[in-house]
């Protein structure tokens, strides 16, 4: 059974999990907000672009300077192997890192999202669902961790989600009524792999939340200082 | 006693070749019924991949549904569409067409997700038409009359029912191949 309480236990597993929700190539993510400690805008005061990732020479990871400090950024979506859509100086960045019992920051480093969905969404365990490993352990080993269960409206009401998304939309066929004789069956391979259809004219989605992605940034902060070394 | 009753026959050695046909005819019908007493029934759900005609055993099957929104999942191998939410629990979803040399699907008002549990594991499969459920003999799901090397290792069995051959699915080897295919 693969072990889904690390990042958990920082929100204590009974208590509320406070959540920032963040959009990767137009798709929602969660990350714990225990992980993150400020949010670096685009055109910040203090910041600079030193160097962009170079993965053909195996650095995935990008360097800015902000407040005079030098900062490694890695973007979401390389993580996540997904489309890049944003370049890291357009990037949303979250300053992210391990915490030390004085509250300095120690290993920090800057994780690269489109946008920032909502800041503070909380959710109880009755809304947390784990997910199986054998989904994407071999991929991503265990950056997701599990998925929230997030109400519709919450992501909908992103303006940058509106057309067509959120969801591949794999449709709902009760519409009553609703002749598919008349050309609207769907190819599949529209619906492959992160290719966003909207069936929404024709079908309704069946339940009202809809579930998220988690991530531990604690596994990426490994990943750039530990496994690196 | 009702000289329709059996024992009639079986008391006095048959005479007419009526007689002796009715006699055949009800030990045949004993034999029959025995041999159903002692056969093992399995309960086959199937349906329908592409065209061909598949099954997977009843009591693996949690529940059918009809089509959801699916939400993508990075890094998953080329058979899996994502997760749905189906009444608050999240099921992976496969598409076992290519794994199985088959057509790539057209979505309809047919489609259906088959929600099934193997090993702890529960996960979703999509399928084109729901058929019927079927029982068969046991015995019968040892049988492989079809040889596909890219293909055999997917299908348990396979069962010729009227004519039509029906391909009972291996979950273990489908499972396996999603964990650590590309």
């Amino acid at each position: 059974m693969p072990d889904y309480t690390e990042a958990g236990q920082r929100e204590g597993v009974n208590g509320p999990v406070r959540v920032v929700l963040v959009s990767v190539a137009h798709q929602p993510f969660g990350l714990l907000m225990s992980q993150v400690y400020n949010v670096i805008r685009p055109g910040a005061q203090g910041f600079k672009l030193k160097q962009q990732p170079d993965s053909e020479n195996g650095r995935e990871w990008g360097e800015i300077e902000y407040r005079g400090q030098a900062l490694r950024v890695i973007e979401l979506a390389r993580l996540l192997h997904l489309p890049l859509t944003e370049p890291i100086e357009y990037s949303q960045i979250l300053l992210c890192g391990q915490l030390n019992s004085r509250g300095a920051i120690l290993e920090p480093f800057g994780i690269a999202c489109d946008d920032i969905l909502s800041a503070t969404q909380t959710f109880s365990i009755e809304e947390l669902r784990p997910l199986p490993g054998w989904l994407f352990y071999k991929r991503l080993g265990r950056l997701i961790w599990g998925a929230a269960l997030v109400n519709r409206k919450v992501l909908e009401e992103q303006p940058q989600l509106a057309p067509g998304l959120p969801g591949l939309g794999l449709l709902e066929v009760a519409s009553v009524g609703l002749d598919l004789s008349q050309n609207k069956s769907k190819p599949l391979s529209a619906l492959k792999k992160g290719k966003a259809t909207d069936f929404k004219h024709d079908f309704h989605p069946a339940e009202t939340q809809r579930p998220v992605m988690l991530l531990d940034l604690e596994v990426v902060r490994r990943r750039l200082f530990v496994d690196s070394k | 006693m009702s000289e329709f009753s059996s024992n009639n026959f079986s008391a006095s050695p048959p005479e007419s070749e009526a007689e002796q046909l009715m006699l055949e005819m009800q030990r045949r019908a004993v034999a029959f019924q025995n041999e159903q007493e002692q056969e093992q029934l399995v309960s086959l759900l199937t349906f329908n991949l592409a065209k061909e005609w598949f099954a997977l055993p009843l009591d693996r099957v949690k529940l059918v549904s009809r089509l959801t929104e699916v939400t993508p999942v990075p890094g998953t191998s080329r058979y899996v569409l994502g997760v749905i939410n189906y009444k608050s629990a999240i099921y992976p979803l496969l598409d076992i067409h290519e794994l199985l040399h088959l057509d790539t699907p057209i979505i309809n008002r047919a489609s259906r997700f088959v929600i099934v549990s193997h090993n702890q594991h529960s996960f979703a499969v999509l399928v084109d038409a729901m058929t019927e459920v079927r029982e068969v003999p046991e015995y019968m799901l040892e049988g492989q009359l079809r040889h596909n090397p890219d293909i055999s290792n997917y299908i348990r069995s396979e069962i010729k029912i009227e004519a039509r051959l029906l391909g009972l699915l291996n979950l273990e080897a489908i499972l396996q191949t999603v964990a650590e295919g590309d």
